[in-house]
């Protein structure tokens, strides 16, 4: 069994008074009431009982039902009738007090009664008009009410009864008699011409009435001010005020707003910058951070200094709403800042956040920011029913453009990260790195036109930005029509030449755009006299003599183009190339072991140490290398598999292809990988089965030459051939293209061909590797043209070494 | 307004007289650190709203719009219209010039003589203005001079009346008196006290006014705070009010002398009494006969004034005048306490109340002639609304009596309303015996034994005590209206305690009106007796309890009309028999006394009850009563 205690005390209580429509109701406790009613129903009872007269009866049976004790009212009501039968107040009273409880008959024949008594007595007449007036006979209900539209009337009682046969009037169309009662109330009650309600009752029947009935209006016109203060206008003129006080505090805060915006100043340069607006005090902003300066909306003159130097006029001004929102305002000297905005979903089960760039733009608002430089909570607490809730982050990105152009590439999103690069080239144009990523991404997706387009208003920039000229001169070749826009981008370099001397970075990207070999490697000397330093020059000048195989030349070009910007991977790669065809081993082991001993985990340089020690036969100090690379990688799966990858890559250029498949085969990451030892294994089918061989081979221009050498030696030329054609269409410079033609289509392959048209030297060793098995004629020069371009290790070189070989 | 009973008032009165009797500075200081409080309180409660409306703009100023801007700004908004509306309600309180004639030194020279020689003797300040008036008063106001707010103006108001009434010596010290308030600054002062007094009763008002559950939740808040304040408050005024008119009535006393300023208290005391029964009566009945005022009051006014009276009667005034005692319900002191702090008898005889060499001749001359009608367009119109409702009244009266007279026949219900007619249109004089006509009819007529019983009173008989009792006992619902003419009659009469009896009853009257649950009965032990019933009483009653079988015994006691209450009560306390603890309440007990209630007759109020939990004690006392024991089954 189970025993409810109540905490509250719990009791009886009577409900005094309730409310049907909110429920709110008055209640006292039952014992209390109960106690309140006997007294009270008592002490009116031995009142009336020791003095039985009508005024004690009338008091005793309202006290009954005062308290709701309907029955002995009742009962007593009976009493009543028979001993004050002659009683016209006590019939008045009981006329009135049946009528309030609904019994209309019985109260009817009481009012009778009592005007059969006393026709005199008002309340008897005012019951009797009632009578008149429920049966619509309003002439009679009016001379019951008579004594009222006396003159004074309104001193022994209320007039109340005269405005109900007023508006019964009006309801029977007899608006001159309800003038008439309407008028009488006015003389009585004076002040009653103000209340809005008596208006409206006159109103009505004054036009209501027929024009030659009509007389001057009855009660006076009311002031705006007493309409106002006095109507149902008086509601609505507070409700006007409060609309009016919020209109104005809204107005007056937009304003505010307007005239104090919160602009982010944010700073992506390498050092402080400082702001000022109109002359204002500088305000500095410190590297990767920002500021927050107001300013108002409209036309403004911001002067930059530090980092970035520029006066730079600006002009913004937003929707009234606009200013309410969420928006952010960023100025961002230069453009250079690169904005993340992170826009997170918070549900149960929510959509990936959404990441925005921003930035190459001096002027941005972003809209629907919630956490300006703040980081967004992990979690958030939601209401009942909200279903979602979304918050937006803006940080300023620590990190350079060409970063952020990988992180797209690494998601295979390479419009988004060609894209990006054209939002941010603004403030990234200086940043070699950008360009050369601009310059892959471009030439993977196939779209040098739209790069070009991009490029082309930055070329009259001055300081001449190499990179970037380079970069629009790849493009160019990589279009259809290169030859027309090639003569006409030479007369521009020449008329700037003109006018601008011997500029060593004109004469270089005009050696670069000029199609004779001899005058492409007068003005390249004429460069590299003009300024010693240049290294795109000397780099230049380093891939020529690679692809002449002149490794010691190639080798003092390079030297310098690295050692004056060491962090251009071009320059890294072609030094690296060139001394390792010049077997600088041991200089290059220990280059490499200091860059490691700063991140033993870095695959790209620990790969390059492999394949110098490969190339050394240091099978020692690749047995360390490997030790070394597993150990700081780490048993973490990513660690793992960076290893297995690592092994792979060392196994590949150790020739033992079966047992590098085996580590990347399982790893849906390393397609690449996968696709390349296929192919050296010589299973080309199951190579080209894989999705990622279709990407190698419109991307990568070396690619489709290695798979065509492959066919060639196992002695397919017909989709060796196709092949060729195949790297035609790909991703290779026009006069390339017609090299390969040429090549391609010659019963006898010259090898001055492949020498005149200075293709890169992997692509050249592979040309060079296929047409060695074709060529009868030439087939040793062009096995020494491979040979001696043959340097690395990497995918493909064992083919060609094995072209090389070939019987 | 005033919580406290006027007998606890008296007692905060006069302990406040006791402990400020010798330094009037500690009840100044008194006073105004009552003030200060009740000024904070009254602008906090008056500026809460708008402050918090403020509060939530400028909240809203600062956060987005369509971050809950709006929300904050709308809840500011309208705070602060409504706590303005609410503060301007409160604060506002409108001075009304004085219903006067402005009068200037050219207009009456020898009286701004005078009243510019006593002002220099008392080094008071200078009146503003002074305006000639058509009462029997004098009196000085504060005006603000710029509207509402700003220095104040002080107006000197002189009747007429009091001018006829006076000597000009007599009224010069009146002039005096009023200037001792002024040269003690008890005008600003008082001013100051006044508005306050006035915003705290616009604040109770508005409580009073806010309807539903609005005003419950205001009474909540505000009420115990007001009924708290207040009569602390009002009590300090009180006393420094009264304590000014003393000191106003030395400087009087100082500037003309002892004996002339309690001759012109005295007359103006006759001059009342006069003009009441000799003008204002008659004046009464006129309204029920003219829709107008009646034009030359004035000179009426003067020549009642100036009519010989009856020696006796103005003795027996006189004797009266001296036996009225000092209330707190007016700040002056009576005349008899006020001659004495002037150390001057009262027993010099009035042998007429115009000295025939009035102040009005003296200062006004032949300008009478001119002022008086204006003054009578003024006080006309001053009468005019009050006239014009009392002569309706009396119309629509006359045309209730014709109507009953055409009926012909008359029975006891139009006897009464015929003779609250003629009370009301002809005087108490001809309406008393058509009340005593009522009574030989039904002597239980509460009404005309009550309305007797006032006329006899108002006329000092003292038969009319035993009259307005009866009358309280058959009506208690006119036990306050009694009680006040009782009081009215014992002030008169100089019977002090008899007044503070009956201001005692008047406290409970009030006390149970005002309480919610007045209906409920206060048991104190030891107010229980036998029920004294007689046998045919109690042999109904048993009978009524025998028709109810569950009772098994039955216990009955009266107890004695407490103060405020007009009936015995009659307790009887009923018993089912059943086990004592029972979880479920009585409800077998409610339904007997429930029939029981409407069964048994008894001569005063029954409660009916069980010994259940909520009356153990009091059936304890009932039980233990000696044969309260009536039934047992």
């Amino acid at each position: 069994m189970v025993i409810f205690v109540p905490v509250i005390p719990l009791g009886k209580k009577r409900i005094m008074d309730m409310c049907s429509i909110c429920k709110w109701h008055y209640a006292m406790p039952l014992g209390k009431w109960e106690e309140m009613q006997q007294l009270g129903i008592s002490s009116a009872k031995a009142e009336y009982e020791a003095d039985p007269v009508v005024e004690k009866a009338i008091g005793y049976h309202q006290t009954l039902l005062n308290f709701h004790e309907h029955e002995a009212a009742k009962v007593f009501r009976e009493e009543m009738r028979r001993r004050f039968e002659m009683s016209a107040l006590m019939h008045a009273y009981l006329g009135e007090t049946l009528l309030e409880q609904g019994a209309v008959p019985e109260s009817d024949t009481a009012y009778r009664r009592a005007f059969e008594l006393k026709p005199d007595l008002p309340a008897a007449r005012l019951g009797m008009a009632q009578i008149h007036l429920r049966a619509r006979q309003l002439d009679d209900a009016r001379r019951m009410l008579d004594f009222m539209e006396q003159p004074g009337a309104e001193e022994l009682g209320s007039l109340a009864p005269l405005e109900t046969l007023a508006v019964a009037f009006q309801d029977a169309g007899r608006h001159k008699e309800a003038l008439e009662l309407l008028n009488r109330l006015h003389t009585a009650y004076p002040h009653i011409a103000k209340v809005h309600g008596f208006r409206k009752l006159v109103e009505r029947s004054e036009k209501a009435l027929a024009p030659a009935d009509r007389q001057a209006p009855m009660l006076p016109r009311m002031s705006l001010w007493e309409r106002v203060s006095l109507g149902p206008m008086k509601k609505w003129a507070m409700a006007g005020g409060i609309a009016a006080l919020v209109v104005l505090l809204a107005v007056g805060q937009n304003l505010y707003v307007k005239a104090n915006r919160e602009v982010h100043v944010v700073n992506g340069w390498d050092s402080p910058v400082a702001v000022s607006v109109d002359g204002g005090a500088p305000r500095e902003v410190a590297v990767g951070g920002y500021e927050i300066v107001p300013i108002s909306e409209g036309a403004h003159v911001v002067r930059y200094t530090g980092a970035y130097q520029a006066e730079e006029p600006l002009q913004f001004e937003s929707g009234f709403w606009a200013r309410w929102g969420n928006e952010m305002l960023v100025l961002n000297p230069g453009g250079r800042a690169i904005l993340l905005e992170n826009e997170a979903h918070y549900s149960s089960n929510p959509m990936p956040p959404i990441l925005r760039i921003h930035g190459g733009v001096g002027f941005e608002r972003i809209e629907d920011v919630t956490h300006p430089f703040k980081v967004l909570p992990e979690t958030v607490s939601m209401k009942r029913r909200e279903k979602e809730r979304v918050l937006t982050s803006v940080e300023v990105f620590d990190g350079s453009a060409a970063q952020v152009m990988m992180h797209y590439l690494n998601q295979n999103d390479r419009g988004g990260a060609l894209t990006v690069a054209e939002q941010l080239l603004p403030g990234w144009s200086d940043d070699e790195n950008l360009l050369l990523n601009l310059n892959a991404v471009a030439r993977m997706s196939q779209q040098p036109a739209r790069t070009v387009a991009l490029l082309r208003p930055y070329l009259a920039r001055r300081p001449i930005n190499v990179a970037l000229h380079r970069c629009y001169q790849d493009m160019l070749r990589l279009q259809e029509g290169y030859e027309k826009a090639s003569a006409a981008l030479q007369k521009e370099y020449e008329g700037l030449l003109g006018r601008e001397g011997d500029s060593s970075e004109l004469l270089y990207l005009y050696a670069r755009s000029v199609d004779d070999d001899t005058q492409e490697e007068m003005l390249l000397g004429r460069a590299v006299k003009a300024e010693p330093v240049n290294p795109w020059a000397h780099y230049s000048l380093g891939l020529r003599r690679s692809s002449e195989a002149k490794w010691n030349e190639a080798l003092h070009y390079l030297d310098k183009a690295f050692g004056r910007n060491p962090d251009n991977v071009y320059f890294e790669r072609g030094f690296y190339v060139a001394r390792l065809a010049v077997r600088d081993y041991d200089a290059l082991v220990k280059n490499l072991d200091e860059v490691l001993a700063q991140n033993a985990t870095n695959e790209h340089y620990a790969l390059m140490l492999a394949e110098v020690l490969i190339s050394k036969r240091d099978t020692a100090a690749l047995e360390k290398l490997l030790e070394s690379y597993e150990k700081f990688s780490g048993r973490s799966a990513e660690g793992m598999a960076a290893n297995a990858r690592f092994k792979a890559q060392v196994l590949l250029m150790q020739g033992d292809y079966d047992a590098a498949y085996r580590l990347v085969s399982a790893q849906t990451t390393e397609k690449q990988a996968q696709v390349e030892l296929q192919v050296l294994r010589g299973r080309l089918q199951e190579a080209l089965a894989i999705p990622a061989a279709a990407t190698m081979t419109r991307d990568d221009p070396e690619f489709p030459l290695a798979v065509a050498l492959a066919f060639e030696l196992r002695g397919e030329r017909k989709t060796a051939d196709e092949w060729l054609k195949l790297a035609q269409k790909g991703q290779i410079n026009v006069p390339h293209k017609k090299a390969l033609e040429v090549l391609a289509a010659s019963s006898n392959p010259d090898p001055a061909v492949l020498l005149q048209a200075r293709m890169p030297v992997t692509q050249g060793a592979l040309v060079a590797a296929i047409m060695s098995l074709r060529g009868a004629e030439n087939r040793e020069a062009f096995r020494t043209f491979a040979q001696d371009r043959n340097v690395r290790l990497v995918f493909p070189a064992a083919l060609i070494d094995k072209a090389v070989r070939h019987p | 307004m005033n919580s406290l009973s006027r007998e606890a008032f008296d007692q905060l009165v006069r302990r406040i007289e006791d402990g400020t009797r010798h330094s009037p500075r500690l009840l100044a200081a008194s006073c105004i650190g009552w003030m200060l409080a009740g000024l904070l309180f009254l602008m906090l409660w008056v500026f809460f709203l708008p402050l918090c409306g403020l509060g939530l703009l400028a909240g809203a100023f600062f956060v987005p719009m369509m971050e809950g801007g709006w929300l904050l700004a709308l809840a500011g908004a309208f705070l602060l219209v409504i706590g303005v509306v609410h503060a301007v309600r409160v604060l506002w309180t409108r001075s009304e010039p004085p219903d006067g004639l402005l009068v200037t030194q050219q207009d009456l020279p020898e009286l701004f003589a005078d009243i510019e020689t006593m002002r220099r003797e008392l080094g008071a300040r200078r009146f503003d203005r002074v305006y000639l008036t058509p009462e029997l008063n004098a009196s000085v106001r504060e005006e603000p001079k710029f509207g509402v707010v700003g220095p104040r103006a002080h107006l000197l108001c002189l009747g007429l009346p009091l001018m006829h009434c006076m000597s000009r010596d007599e009224f010069r010290s009146v002039i005096a008196h009023e200037l001792g308030h002024l040269s003690a600054r008890h005008g600003r002062f008082g001013a100051m006290l006044y508005r306050l007094r006035r915003s705290w009763v616009a604040l109770y008002e508005n409580m009073e006014n806010a309807s539903g559950n609005e005003q419950a939740r205001k009474k909540k808040i505000l009420s115990r705070i007001v009924q708290w304040y207040w009569p602390r408050f009002h009590a300090r005024i009180f006393v420094l009010s009264r304590s000014n008119e003393y000191h106003a009535d030395r400087e009087a006393a100082r500037l003309t002398s002892a004996s002339t300023f309690i001759s012109a208290l005295s007359r103006l005391d006759l001059a009342s009494r006069l003009l009441a029964e000799t003008f204002w009566q008659p004046l009464q009945i006129t309204a029920c006969e003219h829709a107008e005022p009646p034009d030359g009051a004035m000179q009426s006014i003067a020549e009642a004034l100036a009519r010989p009276q009856p020696v006796e009667l103005l003795d027996t005034w006189m004797f009266q005048a001296r036996r009225v005692l000092t209330t707190n319900d007016d700040t002056h002191p009576c005349l008899a306490d006020r001659a004495k702090a002037l150390a001057q008898p009262l027993d010099k005889p009035v042998r007429q109340i115009n000295t025939g060499d009035s102040a009005a001749h003296a200062y006004l001359g032949a300008q009478i002639g001119v002022w008086a009608p204006k003054l009578d367009e003024l006080w006309k119109k001053d009468l005019q609304e009050g006239w014009s409702k009392r002569h309706k009244r009396a119309l629509a009266v006359r045309h209730q009596l014709d109507r009953i007279s055409q009926r012909g026949s008359t029975d006891k219900e139009d006897l009464w309303t015929i003779a609250c007619a003629t009370l009301d249109t002809r005087g108490a004089d001809e309406a008393a015996p058509l009340f005593a006509r009522i009574l030989e009819i039904d002597p239980r007529h509460a009404g005309a034994r009550f309305n007797l019983a006032c006329h006899d009173l108002n006329e000092m008989r003292e038969k009319g005590v035993a009259e307005i009792e009866e009358a309280m006992r058959l009506s208690p619902g006119a036990s306050l209206d009694g009680c006040a003419a009782l009081r009215l009659y014992y002030l008169r009469s100089g019977q002090m305690e008899k007044v503070r009896e009956v201001e005692r009853r008047m406290d409970a009257h009030e006390h149970r009106e005002g309480s919610d649950q007045k209906l409920l009965l206060k048991y104190a032990p030891g107010t229980v007796f036998e029920h004294g019933l007689s046998s045919e009483q109690l042999a109904a009653l048993l009978q009524a309890l025998e028709k109810q079988r569950p009772i098994r015994q039955a216990w009955l006691a009266r107890r004695a009309a407490q103060a405020g209450e007009t009936q015995d009560t009659f307790l009887l306390c009923i018993s089912t028999g059943r086990g004592r603890w029972r979880l479920f309440g009585t409800d077998r007990e409610r339904g007997i006394a429930r029939v029981l209630m409407h069964e048994i007759h008894l001569p005063g109020r029954a409660m009916i009850f069980a010994p259940s939990l909520d009356r153990r004690s009091l059936a304890s006392e009932v039980r233990r009563v000696p044969g309260s024991k009536i039934h047992q089954a």
